[in-house]
């Protein structure tokens, strides 16, 4: 069993997502660094839809009260067994008893802590990952308690990869790859050489469900259309030229046209980014 | 403008396909047709893995690995095709609101720009049935028009930051109810004592898109009733369907 002592500032249950219920409004979850995620199980050589935590911006700090074999993956963050540093993206074996204490983030946003062979945690739905009216709880909570679905009695850790699993780089202008998005052709055309020419500003908002960019005059719109499907990493613009890019919690669907349609990496990429990080589009034909 | 000429294919790039028609609001017989190509196309693909279908108002919205667009793309023009002599296999629910609730905060606002009583709002909102345009927002959130034309008012300029499960909002030509607590924009006038979500079951919502909504009043002690036979797992959803139709 692992027991939480601190819960950090936004720690959640995360796997690959909900699928199969989108078309009643369940939003499909799951980690937004689908690539950090996975690594976090390749590494442990879990099954590749083992959820994990996904943490942000400050760890949590937790008792582990078995022994067990876990890796943390993703943005770079101060990791503390028993008040050693351990290593990132390197499966580390723990001692019964011990203190796994995971301070703040470096560099990046957000990061996975996993476990050989997974733990316990409510399924909704076909999916552990944590979300508001779907699940009991959104976020993990101080002293909430996790069994480990196998006992580790290796002497040794033999996961470690042989090729090393690099974490997302974080540039210090993000070039994102964006194709037309859905309702691109309801703006101007000429609008394509302005969007690509022009330095964004991610905004004071990245949470699970909507990155949103600071505001652009030419994007001014008078567009009014029904309510439309969503997809994760659709960009939306508001009548006063907002652009909102949405994450794997977004709503299903909404109101606003989808301008742009982020590659999904850009989407794994975005999930790492602080506000202020400026922003550059790169249209894919 | 015909229906097997009013739509157009958009790719959702690396997702799958958005069908869109156009001319949605001249022609009110498409929505029909739509609904029947959602629910055949949905049943069709049902076999493979990693399809999504939905569908709201005007569009069909699937996600599917790339190589199931072909597949996906024949399946929709042949139901397309089908459309025209087939009805869907439509249910009528009557659903009851307790108007009188504390939770419809917003009757003095509404009576003064409607022009309106609040016994004339709560009338007009059983007035009509509401066919079921899609589902989205919250989960088991059901978008659902035609409002009558005097109840018709613009969202609010402030949203709530919080809307209680089951209040039941109008806005446009449209009316809900809230599935879950939420921040809204929907003027309020109601609340409804049973489920739309169930998390718990894998078959979460009862409502589907094409069915058919009204809505009838009860009083204090009904709503009191259903909430505990809600509570106690007693409530059955198929007492509120409506057979006639």
């Amino acid at each position: 069993m692992i027991r939480f002592r601190e819960k950090g500032f936004y720690t959640s249950i995360q796997d690959k997502g909900r699928f199969g219920f989108r078309h009643l409004g369940v939003p499909v979850a799951g980690a937004l660094d689908q690539i950090s995620f996975e690594n976090s199980n390749l590494i442990l050589g879990n099954p590749l839809n083992t959820a994990a935590f996904e943490i942000t911006m400050l760890g949590p700090t937790i008792e582990l009260l078995k022994r067990c074999c876990f890796c943390v993956t993703g943005a770079d963050i101060e990791i503390y067994l028993n008040g050693e540093e351990v290593p990132m993206n390197t499966a580390v074996i723990a001692e019964k008893d011990s203190l796994l204490k995971i301070g703040r983030v470096k560099n990046g946003l957000r990061s996975y802590l996993n476990f050989k062979g997974g733990f316990s945690s409510e399924v909704k739905l076909n999916s552990a990952s944590q979300f508001s009216g779907i699940t009991t709880e959104n976020r993990v909570k101080a002293k909430n308690t996790y069994e480990l679905k196998e006992e580790f009695t290796d002497l040794i850790s033999d996961y470690k990869t042989n090729t090393p699993i690099k974490p997302i780089g974080y540039a210090s202008l993000l070039q994102l790859d964006v194709y037309r998005g859905v309702d691109f052709k309801l703006f101007p055309p000429r609008l394509i050489e302005s969007l690509t020419e022009t330095e964004f500003t991610i905004g004071s908002s990245v949470d699970r469900m909507a990155c949103q960019l600071n505001s652009h005059g030419e994007l001014l719109h008078t567009i009014d259309q029904l309510s439309s499907p969503t997809y994760v990493g659709a960009i939306q613009c508001t009548p006063s030229g907002k652009l909102l890019i949405l994450m794997r919690d977004s709503q299903t669907t909404g109101g606003y046209p989808r301008l742009l349609q982020c590659t999904r990496n850009a989407v794994n990429r975005l999930s790492q980014v602080r506000p202020n990080q400026r922003v550059k589009f790169v249209i894919i034909d | 403008m015909n229906f097997e000429q009013s739509y157009e294919v958009v790719t959702v790039p690396e997702q799958g396909i958005e069908v869109i028609w156009d001319n949605f609001h001249q022609n009110p017989e498409f929505f029909q047709r739509i609904a029947y190509v959602y629910h055949a196309l949905k049943a069709e693909m049902n076999a493979f893995d990693l399809v999504e279908i939905s569908m709201l108002y005007n569009k069909i919205s699937v996600l599917c690995p790339y190589n199931l667009v072909e597949k996906v793309q024949s399946h929709l023009e042949l139901n397309i095709e089908k459309s025209s002599g087939h009805k869907i296999q439509s249910v009528h629910w009557k659903i009851p609101v307790f108007y009188d609730s504390e939770l419809a905060k917003d009757y003095s606002f509404l009576e003064e720009k409607l022009n309106l009583t609040k016994a004339q709002i709560i009338a007009l909102h059983q007035s009509t049935s509401y066919t079921i345009y899609g589902i989205g927002f919250l989960p088991g959130f059901l978008y659902m028009g035609e409002l009558d034309e005097q109840l018709k008012i613009g969202r609010k300029l402030n949203p709530d930051l919080h809307i209680e499960s089951g209040s039941v909002g109008i806005t446009g030509a449209q009316t809900g109810v809230y599935t879950l607590n939420s921040p809204g924009g929907w003027h309020i006038i109601g609340h409804c004592p049973i489920p739309f979500f169930n998390p718990s079951s894998q078959n979460p919502a009862w409502a589907k898109p094409g069915d058919v909504v009204s809505f009838f009043e009860i009083n204090r002690n009904t709503y009191e009733l259903i909430k505990i036979q809600v509570e106690t797992t007693v409530f059955d959803i198929k007492e509120y369907l409506n057979d006639s139709i």
